[in-house]
């Protein structure tokens, strides 16, 4: 039932701005259907009872339809941006204590190169790339990396853990 | 501003990016994020790494009527985010962590060293977050670490051995470690700072010092 990545994400992105433009409740019924199970399995991943990743998976989704006026499909696919809003109402929840984020461009000194025309193309094929790195790597780490992204460890147990490939996964 | 010479590594920015890492030194990182593009844009990539790891998981399914009770929650009254208001010449996201906290007030801790803690982790056995401010040359006495330590430079420059750190400057100093960073003669020197757990003073007389000081 996969669709081709590239085509789905860039699909997601059209719900996404469509929800952003029009409060589309049809678009954001399908990113839930194709990203609510996904968050559901990755709070799963972090050790959460099937409840709580249930609850969490809801409110990750109503943030998704409340932000869906900042997402950039210039600067992220919408899987990356829907993995970020997840990531951190993990970090609020567990911890009660909000991640820092990494402040908008704007207040940053230093200005990005202006992006590519078909950034959003762009984005695509990075993250399609990508998938399909880690889908390429030895499995040992390819563990690596997923036990980096999904699970709580501490950060020396992690750093141990990474002869990371990251070379491999940078394009 | 020039850029930045000394970055985060991978290890702490694949940490940052799923999210593990303690929240005062995600502080750091995030705030050296703001200073360098060079980690904004791995950051960016390590961001797309996590994204696509959720978009190729397993899914699990959702309870029959979630969708539904997502709906009807739509239009439920937004909660206004706390307002930020960002204390001037500081870097963000640090500013406005700072200006929720208490206003600054530097202690002396001697040797020409100031600090204002921001965070004392978890009764002092956790990760601390403190700004400290050297005097033009002053020296942190000789310490290593009993775990990872993050310094970002926010004014001024010191040097550490043979590196010299600026403005923007992020330095990650592993556990067992020992060192002594001392400001540039010029000027002061601010840092953000976080420690994994309280550092260990390496010379007798320090750690005396620290008992009277209670740094």
């Amino acid at each position: 039932m996969e669709r081709a990545a590239g085509d789905g994400s860039t699909r997601h992105a059209a719900d996404l701005l469509a929800v952003a433009r029009d409060s589309d409740r049809e678009a954001f019924a399908r990113l839930f259907t194709h990203f609510g199970p996904r968050i559901k399995s990755y709070m799963m991943r972090q050790g959460m009872g099937a409840a709580r990743a249930e609850d969490l998976a809801q409110d990750a989704m109503l943030a998704v339809w409340r932000k869906a006026g900042q997402f950039d499909p210039g600067r992220a696919a919408v899987a990356t941006w829907v993995f970020a809003i997840a990531r951190n109402l993990r970090i609020d929840v567990l911890r009660r204590e909000t991640h820092p984020e990494a402040p908008p461009e704007e207040a940053a000194e230093i200005p990005d190169p202006t992006p590519a025309a078909d950034a959003t193309s762009d984005l695509a094929r990075q993250g399609e790339r990508l998938r399909q790195a880690i889908t390429e790597l030895p499995a040992d780490q390819a563990e690596v990396i997923r036990l980096a992204y999904f699970s709580d460890k501490p950060h020396a147990a992690i750093a141990a853990q990474l002869g990371l490939p990251l070379g491999t996964v940078k394009s | 501003m020039s850029e930045p010479r000394h970055h985060a590594s991978d290890a702490l920015l694949v940490a940052y990016a799923a999210g593990s890492l303690d929240e005062r030194l995600a502080m750091v990182v995030a705030t050296h994020l703001a200073l360098c593009s060079a980690c904004r844009a791995g950051n960016a990539t390590l961001d797309a790494v996590g994204g696509s790891l959720l978009e190729a998981l397993a899914p699990t399914a959702v309870a029959g009527d979630a969708l539904g009770r997502v709906l009807v929650r739509l239009d439920d009254d937004v909660p206004s985010p706390p307002r930020r208001v960002a204390a001037e010449s500081w870097p963000e996201p640090f500013a406005s962590a700072l200006s929720q906290g208490d206003p600054i007030t530097w202690r002396r801790i001697g040797l020409g060293l100031r600090h204002h803690v921001i965070d004392r982790g978890d009764g002092g056995r956790g990760t601390t977050l403190r700004l400290l401010n050297a005097a033009p040359g002053a020296a942190v006495p000789p310490h290593e670490h009993g775990g990872l330590e993050l310094t970002l430079v926010l004014y001024g420059a010191y040097r550490d051995g043979s590196d010299v750190f600026r403005v923007g400057d992020l330095q990650e100093v592993d556990e067992g470690v020992k060192h002594r960073p001392r400001a540039l003669p010029s000027e002061a020197c601010v840092c953000l700072v976080a420690n994994e757990r309280p550092l260990r003073l390496t010379r007798r007389i320090d750690r005396l010092m620290r008992t009277i000081l209670r740094i």
